[in-house]
């Protein structure tokens, strides 16, 4: 089972001590049951809910949370009540005024609206296996993009030359690129190498639109991560039909074969 | 110039959408011209009574004012706020008054400014209920968004676009955030050098500060003042005004 820590490497509230569903339209329930939360006198319990249009902050009292719980949130406000998404925070206020989060859950989807609530493997951990034994792989070992081409086959350099091998790997090169840069958002000021990658996929199709949007999630839950990779297929797809790579494919075929 | 009085909108219903974004693909003209007769053939629309005027607008802020004055008095209305026909009617009715005196750069764009993307991801890049969703969120106070809310309706600008991607961000206190350090506050408009993604741009407000931040501190739980006093060298540029 995957850890449960954020990416500070605090660890978070594990999942099944807390959940929030919708009781009708217009009312929430939020039950929370803790096995070792620690508080202390200056600490405050933060529940803050989001959805389409909305985005609210719920103070629970300290006392309140020791114990096992219910409260009921009135969605009166609420724009949309599908898919609204919840995450705890336990916070408490430095001399600085700075408020800290000692404590925090992950985000809690409504149990009562399954489609919002399927979970699944980080797309980003399947990707970014090291064990994973390939002929080729794409590294981004100094900011940029590098294809590496294993030497293991006596006929290496012939194949990667060849028009098979290049038709059939290159749109996915770019796929994975366009996918690096996404997710990773490297800083263009360090390498001017990224600003040409980043100028060459928008004129494949990303717009600055999708770019800020894509780029500006920092934790990318698996909603955004899929539309991550919708759009780098869509990326690696006009680059294929920009470079004819069906087209190069026919017609080596048509040469063989004549 | 588009100027009109209604005492009713619409709702498109399934055939007025598909018609919408037929009509959405083909060249600017033809869409302009095409969304009278969509907003006006009964075939295409459920009509809903409700006055509302629509004119030209100078901003985003603008165009939310007239639209919560018409909406937040219309119990009917106030229901289908989620509703895609309804947002996706009423951005045909507005489009040739977004287009009027529009900059040069205005186009049509991807089909979710017009039709309401009903999206998680995708909703606020609606020409109107965008705004309208900011502005509702931050009564009594919507010009603390103006950073989100300033630009013009029809092209929003950089600016925009960075802060009201992050929805964490639009709906807190990190609008108002944006709005001191981006907005001129005689002008209202993003001041000079707030483009870009370098040092104290607003994309390095977003993607490498405040989503950063977010998983140390409640910087929504703070005030614009306090989390101003937080913020890296790199924005002090931003901060006089």
């Amino acid at each position: 089972m995957r850890a449960s820590i954020n990416q500070t490497g605090r660890k978070m509230i594990p999942a099944d001590e807390l959940s929030i569903q919708l009781i009708d339209e217009y009312n929430l329930k939020f039950k929370w049951n803790f096995s070792s939360l620690k508080l202390n006198k200056d600490s405050e319990a933060i529940l803050e809910l989001s959805a389409i249009g909305n985005s609210e902050r719920i103070c629970i009292p300290s006392e309140n949370i020791l114990e096992p719980g219910e409260m009921i949130i009135s969605l009166d406000k609420y724009i949309v009540t599908k898919g609204i998404t919840g995450r705890l925070k336990i916070v408490s206020v430095g001399t600085d005024g700075i408020r800290y989060i000692l404590n925090e859950s992950k985000t809690l989807r409504l149990e009562n609206d399954r489609l919002e609530g399927e979970q699944g493997k980080s797309l980003l951990d399947v990707y970014n296996d090291p064990q994973l034994r390939v002929p080729w792989q794409l590294a981004f070992d100094d900011g940029e993009p590098v294809l590496k081409v294993s030497d293991y086959h006596e006929n290496a350099p012939k194949i990667y030359t060849h028009t098979i091998f290049q038709t059939s790997i290159l749109p996915d090169v770019m796929r994975q690129i366009s996918f690096w840069l996404l997710t990773e958002d490297p800083d263009e000021s360090q390498n001017s190498k990224v600003s040409l990658w980043w100028k060459l996929i928008e004129e494949l199709g990303l717009s600055l639109e999708d770019r800020n949007y894509l780029t500006g999630k920092v934790t990318k839950d698996l909603e955004v991560l899929n539309e991550i990779m919708l759009k780098c297929q869509e990326i690696a797809d006009t680059f294929a039909v920009k470079h004819n790579i069906l087209q190069k494919l026919s017609n080596f075929i048509s040469e063989e074969e004549g | 110039m588009s100027h009109l009085k209604l005492k009713s909108i619409g709702r498109f219903n399934s055939l007025g959408i598909s018609k919408f974004s037929a009509l959405l693909k083909l060249p600017m003209q033809e869409v302009l011209s095409g969304t009278d007769d969509l907003t006006r053939n009964p075939e295409f629309f459920e009509s809903i009574p409700c006055e509302m005027e629509i004119h030209p607008i100078e901003s985003r802020l603008e165009l939310a004012e007239i639209l919560h004055k018409s909406i937040s008095v219309n119990l009917k209305l106030k229901k289908l706020l989620s509703d895609q026909g309804m947002w996706s009617w009423l951005a045909a009715a507005w489009m040739p008054a977004l287009f009027e005196n529009s900059p040069k750069s205005a186009k049509i764009g991807e089909q979710a400014r017009w039709i309401l993307d009903v999206q998680k991801t995708r909703y606020y890049r609606h020409l109107l209920a965008g705004p309208y969703f900011i502005y509702h969120h931050h009564l009594p106070h919507p010009k603390n968004a103006l950073s989100i809310l300033g630009g013009s309706a029809i092209v929003p600008g950089e600016l925009v676009g960075q802060i009201a991607a992050s929805s964490d961000i639009a709906f807190s206190v990190g609008a108002e955030v944006a709005t001191i350090l981006y907005v001129d506050p005689k002008t209202g408009r993003p001041k000079k050098g707030s483009g870009g993604a370098g040092p104290g741009s607003p994309r390095r407000l977003t993607a490498a500060y405040l989503n950063q931040i977010d998983l140390t501190v409640d910087y929504r739980g703070m005030s614009a003042k306090e989390v101003l006093s937080i913020l890296p060298k790199e924005f002090d540029k931003f901060k006089i005004t």
